[in-house]
């Protein structure tokens, strides 16, 4: 066993290209064992591809990677063995059924039948399966397919869990039930890599996360640190008619820290949103609506970019 | 990457494949009976009108070719259709991938697979023959060395499962599946000596049916069913073997290429 000081995956200048394409450039970053680590960013950050490279499915261009302690290079199916991966998209065997999924997933660890069957049914347990065990796979709803891949990536009792967007694509109860169970793994120990365009999702698993945008890390920290360091306190989201809007120039300037004009709405970032809406309505500027809340991921990702997360 | 596969890692995808055909059984009965309907259709029916070909009864001369192509069909099924769905559909290795498995051990083991159910179906085929040829004749296995020709069908099995399982790592549309089965495996499943001698035909077009497989496959199970054995079943022996080796190679760098990007 490695010491605890030693990281579990560590990242250095870690570069993946398609062709002449760049697709992870030089991204460096250490993930501690039990940490929850995750990956924020829009469509085509590079997530996936460093997440792949760190799965051991697609080799590393250049730079350095090392997965508990090992070279993917060289070590893949060792390191494989350790891993439970949970893919962006869901890659289940269509032809067999939920729990024949999980025990022939077992044999290509090699777990012995007796164990493979026993984690089979605790696991269908775990993620809310166990009536739809002999179903095909086929006649799941994306969230019980998206919880049956969770439960497959548990199979070998892995000591890192890569997810690929666990909950993209799936209604607010069926995330609230795979972040629900993402935390008791945490709890047990277990070191979590997970990628997202969800800030909510982000803040509520990550300890620790890096900003992807175009290939590159922008910004690393704890959802705190990052909105400490990046934002204001809160921010106060704005509407106008497009009449007002079009005539609005200055008469917000010296409101807020900052300014940010979106298509639908402005935002001004400040310590104390509800003093500022004061002073905006001293200023007789006509609003549609108005909303203070706090800063999130979000607003950190857009003060990095200038881009919204999900567009 | 290495590329020499496991056997017990192997043996996981026909653990697969049998979980797969619990409940899909019926389905593998096709290849069963598929080769005896050509048995029963061409070899009596045409039989009856050709009479003897090469001194012994058409049936006679039939059967084997009919065993050597069941070999390939159930390669073809199998080895084709199935795996490509496998590789771009369904993206079931992807998900093998992410355990200690590799490409190699899911190609090779989608070959033992493919061997194991083509050697069920030539069991089964060459006892039928054997049978109806003892009790309503004509005989159709003549010689003692037709034992040797249920190993020699499997060994045809895991030459056409390796050339399946290449050709299928060059398909990009299902459509170029139509082209496949059109232009290269009906002509050869027709012109390879299966039905009739490669002697009727001028000698220019018997040197190409020579680069066929399937023609290979035929005359080493005719010699052996037959007894009509002399060393040139050595070279089809070696020239099945070279293509196995140099499909399954170049399917395992294609499959390897289109797997881990
Ligand atoms: N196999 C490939 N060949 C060529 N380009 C690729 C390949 N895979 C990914 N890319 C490109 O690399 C870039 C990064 O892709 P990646 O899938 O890593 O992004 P991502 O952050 O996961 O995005 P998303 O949020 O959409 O999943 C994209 O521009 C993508 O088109
Ligand atoms: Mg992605």
């Amino acid at each position: 066993m490695p010491s605890t000081a030693e990281p579990f995956i560590r990242a250095r200048n870690l570069t993946k290209r398609f062709a002449n394409f760049t697709a992870v450039d030089s991204v460096s970053f250490d993930v501690q064992p039990g940490e929850a680590f995750g990956f924020l960013g829009p469509n085509g950050a590079g997530k996936t591809s460093t997440m792949r490279m760190i799965g051991c499915a697609s080799p590393v261009t250049e730079g350095e990677l090392h997965v508990i302690g090992m070279n993917p290079r060289t070590e893949a199916s060792r390191i494989k063995a350790r891993l439970g991966v949970v893919p962006q998209q869901d890659n289940l065997d269509a032809e067999i059924t939920v729990r024949e999924n999980l025990l022939m997933y077992a044999r290509y660890f090699d777990i012995p039948g007796p164990i493979a069957r026993r984690r089979a049914d605790e696991l269908l347990e775990f993620v809310q399966l166990s009536e739809r065990a002999n179903a095909e796979v086929e006649s799941l709803s994306g969230g019980m397919k998206r919880r049956l891949t969770i439960a497959r990536a548990l199979i070998n009792e892995p000591e890192v869990i890569l997810l690929d967007e666990p909950t993209t694509g799936l209604d607010p109860q069926a995330r609230h039930v795979i972040w629900e169970r993402l935390y008791r793994l945490k709890r047990r120990g277990a070191t979590l890599l997970l990628t997202t365009h969800y800030m909510d999702e982000a803040e509520q698993l990550c300890d620790r996360l890096v900003v992807m945008d175009k290939a590159k890390i922008v910004a690393e920290g704890s959802p705190r640190q990052l909105i400490e360091q990046y934002s204001t306190r809160e921010v106060l989201e704005l509407r106008f008619s497009d009449e007002v809007r079009a005539q609005l120039d200055g008469r917000l300037s010296g409101l807020a820290d900052r300014i940010e004009m979106l298509p639908d709405r402005t935002l001004l970032y400040t310590g104390d949103g509800e003093r500022t809406l004061e002073q905006v309505h001293t200023r007789n500027i006509p609003l549609e609506s108005a909303l203070v809340r706090r800063s999130t991921l979000e607003d950190v990702f857009l003060r990095l970019t200038g881009r919204t997360l999900v567009e | 990457m290495s590329a020499i596969p496991s056997l017990r890692r192997s043996s996981r995808m026909v653990q697969r494949n049998l979980i797969v055909y619990k409940h899909t059984w019926r389905v593998i009965f096709t290849g069963f009976f598929e080769p005896l309907f050509y048995l029963l259709g061409i070899g009596f029916g045409l039989g009856g009108m050709v009479g003897d070909v090469g001194g012994i009864p058409y049936s006679a001369f039939v059967a084997p070719g009919l065993l050597a192509t069941s070999c390939m069909n159930g390669a073809i099924t199998d080895g084709f259709f199935n795996i490509w769905f496998k590789l771009h559909h369904q993206k079931t290795y992807d998900g093998i991938l992410a355990t200690p498995m590799r490409v190699p051990d899911i190609g090779f083991g989608e070959m033992l697979w493919a061997m194991g159910r083509g050697s069920i179906y030539a069991a089964a085929f060459i006892s039928v023959v054997l049978l109806m040829g003892e009790t309503a004749g004509p005989r159709m296995i003549l010689s003692r060395w037709a034992i040797l020709a249920l190993p020699g069908a499997v060994f045809a099995c895991a030459v056409f499962s390796a050339m399946g399982l290449c050709a299928t790592t060059f398909v990009r549309k299902v459509h170029d599946f139509d082209i496949a089965m059109g232009l290269v495996v009906m002509p050869m499943f027709l012109f390879s000596g299966t039905f009739f001698p490669i002697t009727q035909f001028p000698k220019p077009a018997q040197w190409l049916i020579q680069v066929l497989p399937l023609h290979h496959g035929v005359e080493m199970l005719r010699q052996l069913t037959t007894g009509a054995v002399d060393v040139g079943i050595l070279v089809h022996i070696a020239y099945l073997a070279l293509i196995g080796a140099v499909a399954f190679v170049v399917a395992m760098q294609r499959m390897e290429r289109s797997l881990i990007k």
